[in-house]
């Protein structure tokens, strides 16, 4: 590599970014860590009574729904696998686009759901966070698990059978053997989505005691007092946990690869000539959420500040989708492994290095930015990079030798192959940055309230139909997201 | 346009648009920062106080009639976020307004005691009610705005249907008849909350209080509109909500409970925050505010009574400020300090 090349400027670039998103937070976060390191204050909130209580709790209600989510997950699983091909698939896209759904609209769910069957006693308490779980992740497990299945080769279990095993036999030996590392990787998720859960806990679970270490870092720096020696050191357990379960995850991730479910979900086998239907179907469902957003903006009093939210989401989300796919691009060719730092944290303690690292105070947006490309690259890298991987050698070579340059023969050759799935994932990324309310709302007050967190506070208010027409501007976008992200498949 | 060259193009305007967005943002940070000085008073309250159709946005106009000076409005969810505002945000209001005494005493650190401004007030008659803080040393340079009275405001007809009797005394909060029956704020967000959790005695386990209620909303605000939902029959709030009632001719719903160990009362008030260079429209609005008929629209705005006296009232309130039954009880800063760490080992499980 020389001094003045391609791959130096993006080496430089690549540094510059991994210190502006992670070393800078990161050295502040430390800095703080070691304040009073002499007289041991820090370890001794490490150690509190009460961080050590919610470490407990934190994983008391967190292995509870977690067990539900493993039995329901695998029970859905099993049940969709014996459906026929056709249905099979049907309910899997249905699946995936209910997973993706925002978490508000999963905690208005719950809300309505046990109002309706008679269990409002449920409700601001942590069963009612724990049912919102189960509702919301047991989809995604479910997913997993059926991908694994469908992997399965139905031969050696016909063999089996004519061989005159037992179903029991079966089950233990050919099945279960087969899900076994993708269920424990599915597992590791699923608790990785409960440890930093947020709006879900503080709107279903009605505040003090219901509290998780996700709630309490936000607790401690924006109630009465802003406390960020004790949200640091609530973050240290969280973090420690985070990294523990993605290092265990990243041991079987070969087996399940995170946000498959959706991709490749309905294509592979729909037939040719129904493509056209399928589309026009897209078309119309793209419209139709456009005009029901129109309508909803045009409406008084709620539309014009939810329409203000709503623009800001927009800005924030092209902001993040841009940014993120052009540092994937540039970490790929620079510094690829400093591309998942941000999967060792929580949103809420990234929001709280940078909160510490550049003051909340100054550019909300821009600060809302750093958090989440740090949050959604680790996820970007993930789905980009085997693809970058799977390189045209000899079609690049040939270009060069025809007297393109690296990046014209790059451009020329790989480019045109991954632009499908850059779009996908541009799409994705944006429709996830504007569902996202723990990555924003530390920074967000006043003029700056990004339309999750504004449905989030209508909530936390219980004003629950202002709150309910910006979860529907949030379905309607992921809906809008899905229709462009499958026509595009499709076309 | 070769396909690269466009979604890079695409890419760059996407980035411009955003720029433009944070410039946009940035901008209104800066309008805030740089306006001190001037013909503008930045003030700091609270989001119900500083809503579109609340106390102060329905002066805004009148004041700038009256002293030419503009009043910059910014809102937080909840009083007592306030104080983590100003910590986050140095520099960026002049004055607060819809502090109670005890957030005036947490958040002393960032009063400016302004002689001049005090002096300014001299000619104020104020509420006899009101003597033991307008007149306290302790409260030096707390300007009172607005008073009330707090305690559980219930719905007649849910107590009829659940055959509840009304509470008489705090220590009836803890029967079984009346589990998850009452809303109440969390103390650490929520100045009404932080109001509740003094005057219950020290006596009365919190431990065995968190069995009770329904939830611990984040604000006062949150709680009204879930117990105006029908969620609970019973909700900590001010006295004067039944004013409100009254006036929506709901008068006859709602109903009150009348402790025996006294009501609290809850002072609403007004800082000049200090760092903050001289503003000479903080001694406008101050006179601006004690006249009459502004201390009037108090009632009709901010559901509180005025705190000078002279004021008509209307019929709504006429029986809520012959209430006599006040608590006059004097908290400190260490009554507060130690309620939190209470509040940590016997609601929250464990303390820092």
């Amino acid at each position: 590599m020389h001094p003045g090349s391609a791959r130096f400027w993006t080496r430089i670039v690549a540094a510059g970014s991994s210190v502006f998103l992670f070393g800078i937070p990161l050295f502040f976060w430390l800095k703080r860590c070691s304040e009073n390191w002499t007289d041991f204050q820090f370890l001794k909130l490490v150690y509190s009574p009460f961080v050590l209580h919610l470490v407990m709790q934190t994983m008391g209600v967190a292995v509870q729904s977690g067990g539900v989510i493993f039995i329901a997950g695998l029970a859905m699983a099993f049940l969709i696998y014996s459906f026929k091909p056709r249905l099979r698939m049907a309910i899997r896209f249905l699946l995936s686009v209910f997973w993706l759904l925002p978490s508000l609209f999963f905690v208005w769910l719950t809300r309505g759901l046990l109002k309706q069957a008679g269990l409002e006693q449920w409700l601001y308490r942590f069963s009612a966070v724990q049912v919102c779980w189960v509702i919301g992740f047991t989809p995604y497990f479910a997913l997993g698990v059926l991908r694994i299945l469908e992997d399965l080769d139905p031969r050696e279990i016909e063999a089996a059978k004519t061989l005159g095993a037992s179903a029991s036999w079966i089950g233990r030996t050919l099945y279960w053997r087969a899900i076994r590392p993708g269920v424990g990787v599915l597992s590791i998720q699923i608790f990785w989505l409960i440890f930093t859960s947020f709006s879900v806990v503080v709107l279903l679970g009605g505040g003090s005691p219901q509290d998780t270490l996700e709630t309490a870092i936000y607790q401690a720096v924006r109630f009465d007092e802003v406390r960020v020696d004790h949200a640091f050191a609530l973050a240290i357990w969280q973090v420690v946990l985070l990294l523990g379960l993605t290092q265990i995850q990243k041991l079987g991730c070969s087996r399940v690869n995170q946000m498959q479910p959706i991709h490749g979900a309905v294509w592979g086998t729909l037939p040719v000539k129904r493509k056209g239907i399928f589309q026009g179907i897209l078309i119309i469902i793209s419209g139709l959420g456009v005009a029901m957003m129109a309508k909803i903006f045009l409406s008084e009093p709620a539309g014009g500040p939810l329409f203000q939210s709503w623009l800001q989401s927009c800005f924030l989300a092209a902001g993040v989708s841009g940014l993120t796919l052009i540092l994937a691009f540039v970490f790929y060719f620079g510094l690829r492994r400093f591309s998942d730092w941000g999967a060792y944290c929580s949103p809420m303690i990234l929001s709280l290095m940078v909160w510490e690292a550049y003051g909340a105070a100054s550019f909300p947006i821009l600060l809302c930015l750093v958090v989440q490309v740090a949050l959604f690259l680790p996820w970007v890298s993930r789905n980009l990079y085997p693809l970058l991987d799977r390189k045209r050698i000899a079609e690049q070579e040939a270009a060069r030798t025809l007297g393109a340059t690296n990046l014209k023969a790059w451009l020329t050759v790989e480019w045109p192959r991954v632009l499908p799935e850059v779009k996908k994932i541009a799409v994705w990324i944006s429709v996830f940055s504007m569902a996202e309310v723990s990555s924003v709302i530390l920074f967000s007050r006043g003029q700056f309230e990004p339309l999750a967190v504004w449905s989030q506070n209508q909530f936390a208010r219980f004003q629950w139909q202002e709150g309910y027409l910006g979860v529907e501007i949030l379905v309607l976008t992921t809906l809008i997201g899905v229709a462009v992200s499958v026509y595009q498949e499709s076309a | 346009m070769s396909q690269p060259i466009k979604w890079i193009s695409l890419t760059l305007v996407l980035g411009l648009v955003f720029a433009m967005a944070s410039c946009t943002s940035k901008k209104a940070v800066n309008q805030n920062q740089t306006s001190a000085t001037g013909n503008t008073l930045r003030v700091l309250t609270y989001s119900s106080l500083g809503a579109e159709s609340g106390f102060l946005k329905s002066v805004q106009g009148a004041f700038k009639n009256a002293s030419g000076c503009e009043l910059s409005i910014q809102t937080t969810l909840d009083a007592a976020q306030i104080l983590t505002e100003l910590k986050e945000h140095p520099g960026t209001a002049d004055f607060v307004v819809g502090i109670d005494d005890l957030l005036f005493e947490r958040g002393k650190s960032f009063w400016a005691v302004d002689d001049a401004l005090i002096r300014s007030i001299k000619g104020v008659t104020f509420n006899p009610a009101l003597k033991q803080t307008t007149e306290s040393g302790v409260l030096h340079g707390f300007f009172p705005l607005d008073y009330g009275a707090l305690t559980f405001i219930y719905r007649k007809e849910a107590f009829q249907k659940l055959k509840l009797t009304v509470p008489t005394t705090v220590s009836d909060l803890l029967k079984p008849e009346y589990r998850k029956k009452f809303i109440v704020q969390d103390p650490r967000v929520s100045s009404p909350g932080l109001q509740f959790f003094t005057w219950i005695p020290s006596t009365l386990s919190l431990e065995k209080l968190k069995g009770q209620w329904l939830t611990l909303s984040q604000g006062w605000d949150a709680s009204y509109q879930l117990f105006l939902q029908g969620e609970a029959p019973m909700v900590w709030s001010y006295l004067s909500s039944l004013a409100y009632h009254e006036t929506k001719g709901q008068g006859d719903q709602f109903d009150f409970v009348d402790f025996k160990e006294g009501l609290p009362v809850q002072i609403e008030g007004m800082a000049q925050v200090i760092g903050t260079a001289q503003n000479p429209c903080a001694q406008k609005w101050l006179s601006f505010v004690y006249q009459l008929p502004i201390q009037a629209q108090l009632t009709q705005k901010q559901w509180m009574l005025p705190v000078v006296n002279g004021v008509d009232l209307p019929p709504a309130f006429q029986k809520i400020s012959h209430f006599d039954h006040l608590l006059a009880h004097k908290r400190t800063i260490a009554d507060v300090d130690q309620l939190l760490t209470r509040f940590g080992k016997e609601v929250q499980g464990a303390s820092w």
